[in-house]
């Protein structure tokens, strides 16, 4: 006979491999993301290391709570138009790589965040996310930027995180006015 | 099962594929005791029915997260519930099965398996009692009495007796034992 403590305690085991297992699915996007960006800008390291920390926060996210796994999917996703955008201009213009802070592929960088962080910012502020939710969307959104941006060196990084983190503060604030 | 108990277990259900915790003990509480009475009424009383039982609850916690709450909680529970009573009885089958197979291998020369003698026996018992049940004309007229007590000839109104008899007999049967 099972006694009512031991079925809470498996139950609660079970729940949370469950949700655990439900959070690993976003492996699937990001673990290909980090190896196009390791490939395409040959600064491995950096990339793996960037990739864990985005790995460690996604999954953290989507284990929590369900509006944990929204914060992480808008962030994926606002985060993947600078990830590309990185990886054509590196692509195009190799030269990137070595310019200033104050440049164009900054400026490119820093026009594609943006309107991402924007997005992001608005869809925030529909969802009454708050702001930790926020604040872990935003940050998702910056990795998966600076993976792509990572290539055309920091002053780019700099650029899309600027972007993002803007456009998502000016999107969240603007809601509530609207 | 009342409205109120379907509906505090979908909102515990609902609650936890959010990921609050709290509702832990919501759940336990609501749906512990309806899985266990539905997987008896499936598999019977006994350690298998709760074995099953607590398979699924198990089950239900891991796959919550993927829940969707427009659903109805308890249908869906339910639907876990079933499939694992249906793979359960199938296994139990195939051990049978099994069975079966090694002992006819075990039995040369053809004499029943002690599972079948096993069957016989009380569907002998059960036929007793039932028979217990009829009135003495009834055995009678089924011949069931013990030799030298049935008299008279065979006639038309005895067979319809018999006819009767044989009609109850079957009736008490599948009322107590199903159809066979």
């Amino acid at each position: 006979m099972v006694t009512r403590e031991q079925l809470k305690q498996g139950g609660q085991r079970a729940y949370e491999r469950g949700r655990l297992r439900s959070a690993a699915r976003a492996l699937w996007v990001l673990v290909p993301v980090v190896l196009v960006c390791a490939l395409e800008t040959r600064a491995g390291e950096t990339c793996a290391c960037l990739g864990f920390l985005l790995v460690g926060a996604t999954v953290y996210l989507r284990w929590r709570d369900r509006r944990g796994i929204h914060a992480a999917t808008a962030g994926i996703e606002a985060g993947l138009l600078p990830l590309v955008v990185g990886l054509l201009v590196r692509r195009l213009n190799p030269s990137c790589a070595e310019a200033p802070l104050w440049s164009l592929c900054t400026g490119i960088c820093l026009g594609f965040g943006l309107p991402s962080g924007l997005l992001l910012g608005l869809r925030a502020g529909r969802g009454n996310w708050g702001a930790a939710s926020t604040g872990m969307a935003l940050s998702i959104a910056v990795l998966v930027a600076s993976l792509g941006c990572v290539g055309l060196g920091l002053s780019a990084v700099a650029g899309a995180s600027v972007g993002l983190v803007l456009g998502g503060l000016v999107g969240h604030r603007r809601l509530p006015a609207a | 099962m009342d409205t109120a108990r379907r509906r505090a277990i979908h909102d515990a259900m609902v609650r936890l594929s959010d990921g609050d915790r709290s509702a832990f003990d919501a759940l336990l509480d609501g749906l512990w005791p309806v899985i266990l009475s539905f997987a008896e009424r499936g598999v019977g009383r006994g350690a298998d029915a709760e074995d099953i039982a607590q398979e699924v609850f198990f089950r239900i916690c891991s796959r919550i997260t993927d829940f969707d709450p427009s659903r109805d909680g308890l249908s869906w529970a339910f639907g876990i519930a079933s499939y694992e009573i249906m793979t359960h009885r199938k296994r139990a089958q195939r051990r049978r099965e099994v069975h079966e197979e090694s002992s006819l291998e075990n039995e040369p020369d053809g004499s029943a398996s002690q599972e079948a003698l096993l069957m016989e026996r009380e569907t002998r018992l059960a036929f007793e009692q039932l028979v217990g049940t009829l009135t003495e004309e009834d055995r009678e007229a089924l011949g069931l009495l013990p030799p030298g007590a049935a008299s008279g000839p065979v006639s038309a109104a005895l067979r319809k007796r018999k006819q009767r008899a044989l009609e109850r007999l079957r009736h008490l049967w599948r009322s107590l034992h199903g159809d066979p």
